[in-house]
């Protein structure tokens, strides 16, 4: 089975990197690459937030130093890859910093402690972020070789490449849109809707979560946000496990079949 | 010494609101182990209906309070009984799961239809009362009565928990789940009464906010987070804490925005926060 998914994930890979030669619209490669930074998010989110079981509301923060990093670094004509490269060590060391204190909170302590270096002012956010690294740094970094803290700063790694990856396509960021709450929420809701702690469940419940966005968004502009709200609802009513869960389908297939309970 | 007179009393109302509505997440979350996303959003309907009672009837403001809380009590008897009690029985991580994805979409859609039934979507109530001098310091009466109101709910509600059946049975719930439904305690309409209480101090909240400030569909969020980050402060389940941990962050905000500037008192409150949490990391009173 392992062999026939690894299979099936390489030909679909191939198929998505053929498509900008086959197809001349833009549009389908921007939307595409959207799902990309989404879904990459969600999966780094759900290493510590799935597998780990840590709800952590400030992966958003390593994908805003990253954002951040990458472009103050490529505006002042470093190479390209120095520049990622950069996001990504300052998104991992922001990471291993806070991950002594932060690992020591449990559960709501937890959720609420990483949000805080979500912030709002340009320059503020990150150098408030960056402060706040640099006070820890010193105090913590030999704690790096815990497990969780490894997770989170891999996580947080990833999430910093696709800060960079995300400014690189645009001209300018604000921290609202790389700092923001949405940027905060959208990876926890997507690995939740598909399915937090599977393997596949974040990259589904990106691919889901930005299709619905985007369609809800052609077809109704005004209440997109009820509709999808409804539908978080629901889900989380009938499918608490997330779309990638088989066994969930079944059973709600049974109830809405037979009406058992 | 006029101006941090005023900032004080600025600084101890804030709390004192910020208080109502973290003392309702903190009971929620206490009994029912939700963390309700859209706690903020029952703060902006009940100013919204504040704001309706008060231009299309005339109700004075502070009288509002006597609509704006049984209404979102009976809301947050229906809330809980619609959509927590369905997932009631489920694992640990599915329940987590499950109450985020429901109170963060019940959130996303109020939010969203208040902003499309209104055409004008930030709501503020112009009530003015004459300002009162003692010694030598003005002080605006809105704010004093607020308080007084304000302080006398928190005393109301706390006698509530300590010398009612309901009251001690909901502090049993949030201290030890299983003793109390071990000791015959009906936990569902506990839980029942908790959202309910929960909803109904946001809303009211939501009565001052709208007086003193203004209110608008999309600020609930944010707002859910200050309330977490106030019973984190405080300590989670810990009512007085709560009550410690609005007075905190109340008192920071007022301080850092007159001195320092307002776009720094949110990051001056989560880094008090961050320091205390280090120092003390089940919060103050935990």
């Amino acid at each position: 089975v392992r062999r026939w998914a690894a299979g099936l994930g390489l030909l679909a890979v191939a198929a998505i990197a053929a498509l900008p030669s086959l197809t001349a619209s833009t549009y389908v490669v921007a939307f595409l690459y959207s799902v990309f930074i989404a879904a990459i998010l969600a999966q780094s989110y759900d290493w510590v937030g799935g597998h780990m079981g840590y709800l952590n509301l400030g992966h958003a923060s390593f994908f805003g130093i990253g954002a951040y990093t990458f472009g103050i670094l490529f505006k002042t004509g470093q190479p390209l890859l120095l520049a990622l490269l950069a996001g990504v060590l300052l998104a991992a060391l922001f990471a291993v910093a806070i991950s002594y204190p932060f690992f020591r909170l449990r559960g709501a302590y937890f959720a609420l402690a990483t949000f805080v270096p979500t912030g709002y002012r340009l320059y503020h956010a990150y150098y408030a972020s960056l402060g706040l690294l640099a006070g820890l740094v010193a105090a913590t970094a030999w704690l790096a070789g815990s497990r969780l803290g490894l997770a989170l700063a891999a996580s947080a790694a990833v999430a910093g490449l696709a800060g960079g990856l995300y400014c690189w396509n645009l001209t300018y960021i604000i921290p609202g849109t790389v700092f923001g709450l949405d940027v905060a929420v959208g990876p926890i809701v997507m690995a939740m809707l598909g399915g937090s702690g599977t393997i596949v469940g974040p990259v589904l419940g990106a691919l889901v979560v930005d299709v619905i966005r985007e369609a809800l968004r052609f077809h109704t502009p005004h209440l997109a946000l009820t509709i999808y709200g409804g539908m978080l609802v629901l889900v989380g009513l009938f499918l608490p496990g997330g779309l990638a869960e088989p066994r969930r389908w079944r059973r709600l297939a049974r109830r809405l079949a037979g009406g058992e309970r | 010494v006029q101006a941090l007179v005023q900032l004080l009393i600025g600084g101890v109302l804030q709390g004192g609101i910020y208080a109502l509505g973290a003392f309702g997440l903190s009971v929620i979350f206490g009994v029912l182990r939700v963390l309700n996303v859209a706690h903020g959003h029952y703060l902006m309907l009940g100013g919204m209906l504040t704001y309706w009672l008060y231009t299309a009837w005339g109700l004075p403001p502070f009288a509002a309070v006597v609509v704006v809380f049984p209404v979102f009590f009976v809301g947050g008897l229906l809330t809980e009984r619609l959509l927590i009690r369905p997932i009631a029985g489920m694992a640990h991580h599915e329940f987590l799961v499950a109450s985020i994805l429901i109170t963060l979409g019940l959130a996303l859609a109020i939010g969203d239809l208040t902003a499309f039934a209104l055409t004008q979507p930030e709501k503020g109530v112009d009530y003015l009362l004459p300002p009162l001098r003692l010694g030598g310091v003005v002080v605006s009466s809105l704010r004093l009565i607020s308080l007084g109101i304000i302080v006398t709910l928190t005393v109301v509600i706390h006698a509530f928990l300590r010398w009612t059946f309901v009251g001690r049975a909901l502090r049993a719930v949030m201290e030890d789940r299983e003793g109390a439904m071990l000791a015959g305690i009906d936990i569902q309409r506990i839980s029942m009464v908790a959202f309910g209480l929960g909803l109904a101090l946001t809303a009211t909240a939501g009565v001052f906010f709208v007086m003193l400030t203004s209110v608008y569909p999309h600020m609930g969020i944010p707002l859910t987070l200050r309330y977490l980050a106030i019973i984190v402060l405080g300590g989670v389940g810990n009512l007085p804490g709560a009550l410690l941990g609005s007075l905190v962050l109340g008192l920071s905000e007022s301080l850092v925005s007159f001195y320092v500037g307002a776009e720094w008192s949110l990051t001056v409150g989560f880094l008090l926060l961050i320091a205390i949490l280090l120092l003390r990391p089940r919060g103050l009173l935990g």
